[in-house]
């Protein structure tokens, strides 16, 4: 056979195995198991976010199934539950890849979310296309709720609540530290142009003046020019939002020209153990954002935490957030008895679920909830939680200039 | 020759079309995946056709098919919320031809200086620039374009995949038969002309830079078009999802390995290079892309001038090969093994 | 501080960072210039080098700047297999498709085989000096971004030294002007053709030290290298590698001038820049003869 005959027939024959990995007629019985889907980025730029989410779900199928399992009506008894991964990419138009094998071939009806704005925007849409549930963490209200959504619930925190954390904790401080010139670096990604603008709105609520208001190209690598411009207007406060790469570069590069101020706040790149890893004690002082912190007192929450720590040997401030997400899916399962995808959406808006590691979170009746966005505070490699501050719990220290640090 | 050429090529054509005419009729077909991965494939020809007439018949590799791509998408989508907030715009023609027609004339306005001042790499270099000009444009484009976040279309509409089965097949074939008629026509004739020796050409009579203009043009549209489609399958679109070089290397990709300046090297590209890229990504998720990457090399490596055109290009491989050993002969060197 | 010195500080600033995508580019004109290859993987070569680095630092302590003389003969032997493997038959059939193709595909591999090995999570080296500068003529002087400056240009000059004194040197710049005739007058294309890309090899495991000794470095940063990379290329003129140091120094300067006038656009300036000198000037800013179109 010559090499064109060669490669056709493997081609042929590789779409006929992905077919036939596919009935192309159900047989309907009762249900042996719960199968959720869920796309998730186990490549691409999001991948380390990805890998973290894939744990935590994966964490909190298997606490299900060491309980026994769910009720389920249709089989009267408890079922196990089995987990269902597609890799997304990173990519959204790889997301509605994801989602049409995992509702196609893996024939899944529930779906738990993957990570990040225009994601899971595509997931959910890819959602309403084909009625099926998909529980979303990771997405801002604001782009979630104006599209009102029948087959989707989402439970975040809004771009409201997160940014106005610097402000509250600014407050909290006494008048004579409180910062007078912060400055504001956001990049240009999805959620840092969302999250950019309600920063300005709540400045001038809070009646506070930002020296520099930028916005910040991914992926450049030279950032002398911010730090010229802070030092310039004597900025005693930055606010940071870019990825991890470019939060260390910046922080490294405010060092090397010896700029320094009392209060650094970082979203998106400043919370992950890189961050530490690659500053060692030069990422001390510097705050970060969390969906959740080890130090929650919910149930679960520090169990959680020092799973992970112990099998990464290093802390997360968002597993619990994920993990939450996957305790809503699961527990509105189990009362609804039921995997339809309507009954299971049902039993999620405009209900309570107590006692998740997230604590306590009340769904509205368009199936949106929202939760408390936490800062935590690097201190010699770990997270303490600055906010939502907790009675006994870490007080906020301020950093002083570089040369004056251990 | 070539049994595809001539009278009976064209019924096999047509019956292949037919064929796959018939597939939604299936009971339950469009429930299937490979009812998706054959809507794909659809996509994947279009583009890869759209690369076809600019690069393997005209000689002009374009590395911005993505951009195209990206403005035809976002034209569907600006057109849908802004104009038609009340439905009425779910594969409405007119949007999919506005989403060609824009990408179009954005080609030909882009295409005239660029072309008229670089030619072979340098066009290729320029391309990849422009490609990076109209990301960095849309994602600071604001409230005018969304943004990094993109706009988002509302997937009310939306029942089934059979109508973009239905027009996928249309289009698909529709641009496999107008690469048809081209190659056979003096216009096609005049492409590779240019594609050959664009001096000579010019000798000859041919208005060279028209020539590679409108077929960057016409790539232009037909990537738009597929820009359009996508989009009313995703009903989002963003700088990451439409912007992405993939739409511009995969095509890439499947026309050279189908065999580029040929009808249907496109087709047979897409058909295979879908399938095993779907085939990875069932199979072996989050390590698909190096399975891509390795596929790429390996069939540049040996297979550079697609299956349509491998005893062709062995024999143009004898020849250079002969060339350059000829070269040592005379000199008396040994060449290099 | 003075406006003056603000702008001088810039200054310094684009000049040092530009080096980096100096020592990138040097490297891709050796390529192109004897085979014609635009070889867009550079980028992910570099950062492969970077990883060398940081782990030759993580796990064996090695300073990166030592380990930039250490992966120099490690890296010509990558260089000269991957031309044997993947390169010669392209460069022989003078198919420009193909080698770029080639290149792409290696990108590719290269990106997701480094994030499934390592982890996408960006890496940098910390040692005693990284986070440091040096304090003169009233600026600050980050020590591995000068450093990297001086790698930059001893690398240059030691091309361009090879390039103009020794035999293989010469070897190299005629089969870059035209391979057949070359061979008419004796000289192993292929050989030569194995010299000039592994020495573009270790030029890019050069810059990868001196890449991960300064910034962050993951696994998906290659392909955005490669480009920059071939922005100064066009800048200084493709094929001459003094040129293409020069290329990055000024790629730097426009994209620190642009963020710090119009922020978040640098890239834009950049890529405009890149356009308009391939339409207006595309033997390059800095090449007074006039070369083959």
């Amino acid at each position: 056979m010559n090499k064109r005959g060669a490669l056709t027939t493997i081609a042929a024959a590789a779409v006929v195995a992905t077919g036939l990995g596919t009935p192309l007629w159900a047989a309907a019985a009762a249900p042996t198991e719960i199968k959720i889907g869920a796309p998730i980025s186990m490549s691409g730029l999001l991948a380390a976010d990805g890998l973290e989410q894939k744990w935590s779900y994966e964490q909190a199928v298997a606490d299900v199934n060491a309980a026994g399992g769910i009720f389920i009506k249709a089989a009267n008894k408890k079922l196990p539950v089995r987990l269902v991964f597609a890799d997304d990419q990173s990519d959204p138009s790889k997301v509605t890849d994801a989602m049409e094998r995992l509702i196609k071939v893996e024939k899944v009806d529930l779906i738990l979310s993957t990570h990040g704005g225009d994601l899971n925007m595509a997931g959910a849409l890819a959602a309403e296309k084909y009625k099926k549930f998909y529980m979303i963490t990771t997405m801002w209200p604001h782009d979630w709720g104006p599209k009102k959504f029948k087959w989707s619930a989402l439970f975040f925190y809004d771009a409201a609540g997160g940014a106005e954390v610097p402000f509250k904790i600014w407050e909290s401080l006494p008048p004579d530290q409180r910062p007078k010139k912060p400055a504001l670096v956001v990049e240009d990604s999805p959620d840092g142009q969302g999250f950019g603008g309600v920063f300005k709105s709540l400045a001038k609520k809070y009646n506070v003046q930002f020296v520099l208001d930028e916005p910040w190209a991914m992926g450049a690598k030279d950032y002398s020019a911010y730090i010229l411009k802070m030092k310039a207007r004597g900025a005693d406060a930055v606010l940071l939002f870019g990825s991890p790469g470019d939060s260390i570069t910046m922080v490294r590069q405010m060092k090397e020209q010896n700029f320094s101020v009392p209060y650094l706040h970082g979203w998106k790149g400043t919370w992950p153990y890189e961050f530490r890893e690659a500053l060692g004690d030069a990422s001390d002082y510097v705050l970060a954002d969390g969906f959740w912190s080890p130090e929650y007192p919910y149930p679960g929450a520090k169990e959680l935490g020092e799973r992970y720590t112990k099998q990464f040997n290093k802390s997360s401030t968002s597993i619990g957030m994920f993990y939450a997400n996957a305790q809503v899916m699961l527990k509105a399962i189990e009362t609804s008895g039921s995997l339809e995808p309507k009954a299971v959406r049902d039993a999620v808006a405009g209900h309570e679920f107590k006692g998740t590691v997230q604590g306590d979170v009340k769904f509205d009746a368009a199936g949106l909830a929202l939760i408390t966005s936490t800062a935590n505070q690097w201190w010699q490699g770990k997270h303490r939680l600055v906010y939502p501050t907790q009675a006994g719990g870490w007080t906020l220290k301020l950093a002083p200039p570089w040369n004056q640090r251990k | 020759m070539n049994p595809l050429h001539g009278k009976l090529g064209l019924k096999i054509a047509i019956g292949v079309v037919l064929a796959f005419a018939l597939v939604p009729f299936i009971p339950d077909a469009h429930e299937h995946y490979l009812f998706f991965y054959l809507f794909l494939v659809f996509v994947n020809i279009i583009v890869a056709q759209g690369w076809n007439v600019v690069a393997g018949y005209t000689g002009q590799i374009s590395l911005a098919q993505h951009a195209f791509f990206g403005i035809g998408g976002y034209t569907t989508a600006l057109l849908a919320i802004h104009f038609f907030e009340d439905g009425g715009s779910y594969f409405n023609p007119l949007l999919l031809a506005a989403s060609g027609v824009v990408a179009a004339l954005f080609a030909i306005v882009i295409g005239f200086p660029l072309l008229s001042k670089l030619a072979g790499d340098y066009f290729a270099l320029g391309t990849l620039g422009l490609g990076e000009i109209v990301r960095v444009v849309l994602i600071k484009g604001g409230r005018a374009t969304g943004g990094s976040a993109g706009i988002s279309m509302s997937p009310e509409p939306f029942e089934t995949l059979m109508p973009h089965y239905w027009v996928g097949l249309l289009l698909a074939a529709a641009c496999t038969l107008v690469v048809f008629l081209m190659s056979r026509s003096r216009l096609g004739l005049a492409l590779m002309a240019v594609r050959e020796d664009s001096i000579a050409a010019a000798a000859s009579g041919v208005p060279v830079l028209r020539m590679k203009v409108g077929a960057f043009a016409a790539s232009a549209f037909m990537t738009g078009l597929a820009g359009s489609l996508y989009a009313f399958y995703v009903f989002a679109v963003s700088p990451g999802g439409f912007l992405n070089l993939s739409w511009t290397l995969y095509p890439i990709l499947m026309c050279v390995m189908g065999g580029s300046g040929t009808v249907l090297g496109p087709v047979l590209g897409a058909f295979v290079m879908t399938a095993v890229f779907s085939a990875g990504n069932v199979y072996l998720p989050g390590v698909h892309p190096i399975v891509s990457g390795a596929l790429i090399i390996l069939v540049m490596l040996f297979m550079p001038s697609g299956i349509l055109r491998m005893r062709e290009g062995r024999r143009r491989r004898a020849k250079t090969g002969q060339q350059v050993e000829k070269g040592s002969q005379a000199s008396g060197v040994a060449p290099s093994r | 501080m003075s406006e003056l010195g603000l702008i001088a500080e810039l200054l310094v600033n684009g000049v040092l960072f530009g080096a980096m995508y100096g020592v990138a580019a040097i490297g891709l004109s050796l390529i192109f210039g004897t085979m014609g290859i635009i070889f867009l993987a550079q980028g992910a070569m570099i950062v492969l080098g970077g990883y060398a680095a940081y782990w030759a630092f993580r796990l064996l302590d090695v300073d990166p700047y030592v380990m930039l003389f250490l992966l120099l003969p490690v890296s010509l032997l990558v260089g000269s297999a991957m031309y044997q493997l993947l390169f010669r038959r392209a460069a022989a059939m003078q198919d420009k498709n193909t080698s770029l193709l080639i290149a792409v595909g290696l990108s590719f591999m290269l990106e997701s085989a480094m994030s499934l090995v390592w982890t996408p999570d960006p890496r940098s080296i910390t040692t005693s000096y990284t986070s440091s500068s040096v304090h003169f003529l009233g600026m600050n002087w980050s020590i591995t971004r000068t450093a990297g400056f001086f790698v930059a240009i001893a690398s240059a000059l030691s091309v361009t030294q090879f390039l103009r004194r020794t035999m293989i040197g010469k070897a190299v710049r005629a089969t870059s002007e035209d391979m057949t005739s070359a061979a008419l007058v004796g000289i192993a294309p292929h050989r030569v053709n194995m010299i000039a890309f592994a020495i573009g090899i270790a030029l890019a495991g050069i810059a990868g030290c001196t890449l991960a000794a300064t910034y962050t470095i993951d696994p998906y940063f290659g392909f955005l290298l490669s480009l920059k990379a071939l922005i100064a290329l066009a800048l200084g003129g493709l094929g001459h590698v003094g040129g293409a140091l020069a290329g990055g120094v000024l790629l730097g300067l426009i994209e620190s001038g642009s963020s710090y006038v119009f922020p978040g656009w640098g890239d834009a300036f950049g890529y405009a820049a890149f356009l308009l000198v391939l339409m207006f000037r595309p033997q390059g800013l800095f090449v007074r003869t006039v070369t083959k179109a």
